[in-house]
């Protein structure tokens, strides 16, 4: 029977796994690219992408899965998405708003003269970015990040309510055939995940000290 | 650089809008009929991972072997029920769905198939208090499924003081029982048959029938779907006359 279990979750937690890489890594590009659009002069895409980001923060995820999955057919009769897709397409979106004010407060915070030492030296704009203010901002982010990716491990539960089926709804079915231990029993493949995640975030922050003066 | 960043985000936010209805309209196929269920013994449930029940096999006579179309089960949340049908996400809700008036004015039922009733569920020590539906004013709490026919009993009674728990599964309500986080749960005979007593992980509940009025069991069609609902009921008039509906009831529900 534990064994059975054991199974069981793993599987649902391989769907866990492939939301939280397919979201992390879409969103860790996308969220960059929202960023730049938030800080770019011209004052439209910086209001439509305020307003983006204020929908996406004011709502609940859930919500916003059942939106994006349910929508469609409602209004239009169109059936856009799978479910799985679905899912990936709205925690990308939420993410991806979320990742996007984290990396422009990290930007904004490289001072003026970084900007100002990189045109002295004679450096192009892409230049002083990814040589001179990214590899700065990377070193930043990294705590404020980490306590988001550390959500989306367990926000990835949340897939459950258009059925995904991820680990927590796995098991849930045991307790609907009348098993209660197996949702307690969920957590520890949770803990183990972030507890992976916390030793690799604490790696990394050793790694990207070498800024200290 | 910030210029060619901006116009790259537009593009791509272009692209994207314009092709995801291109890319993914190609899903899904119209010629399949989508059962949505949720599991729930005896109706729908897996055993030794393939889906069976009461349902599951009824659905599959009526649909595939009598009306010969292709069909597919697809689990949903019950309280999505209303939404994956209309959002044509499902085309059918086959799962010992309660007839109610109030279902009737946003979706089509078939005629019924088979009866059932709500039963009170608690710990088998306690059973003895609770022997009328007015005993439920004496219990704390009353879990039961939200959105279920429990629910819709449960809100037409007096019972100010008693804290209502209404969870998103049946099996939810029965956790609570179990749990002792809610005194009794109320549910369906059929559920409460196969899932509490002797050799089960609810052994230390029993159920009782405290008087609830006999309810009746339909399929749930898209108000649109007037043909096909005609031909399942033509199906059920069958059924009932050539004993199929009586076998398949003293399958699953009579232990």
């Amino acid at each position: 029977m534990f064994w059975q279990v054991t199974l069981s979750l793993l599987e649902g937690f391989g769907t866990t796994c492939l939301i939280f890489i397919v979201t992390l890594a879409a969103s860790l590009v996308l969220g960059l690219l929202i960023a730049f659009g938030t800080m770019s002069r011209y004052k439209w895409l910086r209001a439509i992408l305020k307003t983006l980001i204020w929908i996406i923060r004011g709502t609940p995820l859930m919500l916003q899965v059942m939106v994006i999955f349910y929508v469609p057919g409602l209004l239009f009769h169109v059936n856009l998405f799978t479910r799985l897709t679905a899912v990936f397409v709205a925690f990308i979106i939420n993410y991806s708003c979320y990742f996007s004010e984290i990396y422009r407060g990290g930007i904004q915070s490289i001072s003026r003269g970084q900007y100002e030492a990189g045109q002295v030296l004679g450096m192009t704009r892409a230049q002083i970015f990814f040589r001179v203010v990214l590899v700065q901002v990377i070193k930043r982010i990294i705590p404020p990040m980490s306590n988001e990716v550390m959500t989306l491990v367990k926000d990835t539960s949340l897939a459950r309510v258009i059925l995904v089926e991820e680990i927590i709804k796995n098991a849930e079915d045991f307790v609907m055939r009348g098993l209660v231990w197996p949702l307690f029993y969920s957590a520890v493949f949770y803990l183990v995940f972030v507890g992976i995640l916390t030793l690799a975030f604490r790696f990394v922050e050793k790694r990207l000290a070498y800024f200290k003066v | 650089m910030k210029k060619f960043l901006s116009v790259a985000l537009c593009a791509l936010l272009c692209i994207g809008a314009a092709a995801l209805p291109v890319g993914f309209s190609a899903c899904g196929n119209d010629n399949v009929l989508v059962i949505g269920y949720t599991q729930y013994a005896p109706m729908n449930y897996f055993e030794n991972g393939i889906l069976t029940g009461h349902d599951t096999e009824l659905a599959t006579k009526v649909l595939h072997d009598e009306l010969g179309y292709d069909i597919e089960f697809q689990e949903i949340k019950w309280e999505a029920k209303i939404i994956e049908l209309n959002s044509g996400r499902i085309d059918l809700i086959w799962n010992g769905m309660t007839i109610t008036d109030a279902l009737k004015e946003s979706i089509l039922i078939t005629d019924p198939y088979m009866v059932n009733k709500q039963v009170l569920v608690t710990r088998a020590e306690d059973a003895g208090n609770y022997t009328a539906i007015a005993d439920l004013a004496k219990a704390d709490s009353i879990a039961y499924e939200s959105g279920s026919a429990a629910d819709t009993l449960i809100s037409e009674l007096d019972l100010t003081g008693v804290k209502l728990n209404s969870m998103d599964a049946q099996s939810n309500a029965l956790l609570e029982v179990k749990a002792g986080t809610s005194d009794v749960a109320v549910i369906d005979v059929t559920m409460a048959m196969s899932m509490t007593g002797e050799g089960t992980d609810y052994a230390n509940l029993a159920y009782k029938d405290i008087g609830f009025a006999e309810e009746q069991y339909g399929v749930g069609l898209r108000k649109s779907d007037t043909e096909l609902c005609k031909k399942i009921n033509e199906v059920f008039a069958e059924f009932e006359e050539n004993g199929t509906m009586d076998a398949l009831y003293q399958k699953y529900m009579v232990k």
